[in-house]
């Protein structure tokens, strides 16, 4: 497979195919990033989208000399969804919880994942704004400190104290709830 | 880094990682992962293309932490210079000729000046200025002051001067009225320190026996204008909107020395 950098500038010479393959590498890590930092499924795949769409309209601007491609995407992703916590949105009023009800897997795992995504809301909700997006980048988007780096507009050194202090206070939450591993 | 250890003594870091990659995500529906990508291809190239197209163009390296604190960073350095600009002036205002503030005072009044565009309203401020030398004149004689005299003097000069060079930019419909408001400035002035010489220190007295002519000198001016441009100008009619004579000039100022 082509890296992402190399199909990012075939699909700003106007190649559908390469913006498809890129739609395919990313869709999920970016929807997972905005499900987690949002509390709502429907909301998530809505700004995904339009993630995407902005990647397509803006692709022509992306440079690859300043940073990989998947924090340019994920730049976008953060920038949306800050504005769309701006505006508030309702549905992520309604909570996770909810939305774990309606997707997780059978009764006995249900319980326990259910309890398990409420805690990690819970000690992700603790955190400060940056903590929680480099959480959330490295653990539910798969990017290394340096894409995270790039997408937060932060030095590397800096995402890894965050993570290191995000840590901790996660860990006490966790501790406190008597979570186990 | 040093690892952050629970009660029981375990590696916290690695104890939070775990238990976060053991948490899974709800995976994303069909609409995304099957159409999604067909409606961003739609959206970009169909009807909405014009719509969108108003999302080129935003900077997407832009970094709304950094962003935010350099408005902040903007915001408090505006707050302190309107602070202490606001503060000096407070200060100043009071300031007599001589002060170590006076100078801001007449600063802040000739940006009050430069910054005003009308010059019916520089008229009246420059008129307003000239009561201010007044009133610093009575402060400075009640107190028997008599430092900054000189400056004292220049400023107010310069007020009449530049009282006098605003009323001609006027426009007519409005010169009338301010001609009017400014003779009786100018008789006020000059009655007012007139009085004041005897109670004066001499070297204030001497200054201002000689702003005292320039007052006279400048209702004169008014008043030859008036007569050598009959009808000219309304800036050069007296105080009932008649064409001045010299006969209404206080005989007991003298005029020019």
């Amino acid at each position: 497979m082509e890296s992402l950098e190399e199909l990012a500038l075939e699909a700003a010479s106007g190649d559908r195919d390469a913006f498809a393959e890129i739609y395919e590498y990313l869709v999920e890590a970016i929807y997972s990033y905005l499900y987690w930092n949002l509390g709502s499924r429907e909301d998530a795949e809505d700004l995904t989208e339009e993630v995407f769409l902005r990647c397509l309209v803006n692709i022509d601007s992306y440079n690859p000399r300043r940073g990989a491609f998947k924090a340019w995407a994920f730049r976008i992703a953060r920038n949306l969804m800050v504005d769309h916590q701006r505006r508030g949105s309702k549905r992520a009023q309604s909570g996770l919880k909810e939305e774990l009800e309606q997707c997780l897997p059978g009764p006995p795992e249900r319980v326990e994942e259910e309890e398990r995504a409420k805690a990690l809301r819970e000690a992700l909700e603790d955190l400060t704004f940056m903590q929680r997006q480099v959480i959330l980048m490295k653990f539910f988007a798969g990017m290394s400190n340096a894409e995270a780096a790039s997408a937060l507009g932060r030095r590397k050194g800096a995402i890894n104290a965050l993570q290191h202090r995000a840590f901790r206070r996660m860990g006490k939450i966790l501790e406190d709830r008597g979570w186990r591993s | 880094m040093k690892p952050w250890r629970s009660k029981t003594g375990e590696d916290i870091e690695a104890k939070v990682e775990e238990f976060i990659q053991g948490t899974s995500t709800p995976p994303p529906s069909a609409r995304l992962l099957d159409y999604g990508l067909q409606r961003v291809l739609e959206k970009a190239a169909g009807d909405e293309a014009a719509k969108y197209g108003e999302l080129k163009g935003g900077s997407i390296y832009r970094n709304p932490s950094m962003m935010r604190h350099a408005l902040l960073i903007m915001t408090a350095v505006l707050l302190i210079l309107v602070l202490s600009t606001t503060g000096v002036y407070a200060m100043s205002y009071n300031a007599l000729p001589g002060s170590t503030l006076y100078g801001t005072k007449i600063f802040f009044e000739r940006v009050r000046l430069a910054i005003n565009l009308s010059p019916t309203e520089d008229a009246q401020m420059e008129i307003e200025f000239s009561q201010r030398r007044m009133e610093e004149l009575q402060e400075m004689v009640a107190s028997g002051r008599s430092k900054g005299a000189d400056r004292w003097l220049r400023e107010y000069q310069r007020n009449l001067r530049g009282a006098q060079e605003i009323l001609r930019a006027v426009p007519e419909d409005e010169a009338e009225e301010l001609a009017r408001e400014w003779k009786g400035s100018l008789q006020k002035q000059a009655t007012l320190m007139e009085k004041l010489q005897d109670k004066a220190s001499p070297e204030l007295a001497a200054e201002m026996k000689e702003a005292q002519e320039v007052c006279e000198e400048e209702k004169e001016q008014m008043q030859q204008q008036g007569q050598n441009q009959p009808g000219q100008s309304p800036t050069m009619q007296d105080g009932d909107g008649n064409k001045p004579n010299t006969e209404n000039t206080d005989p007991g100022h003298g005029g020019r020395p």
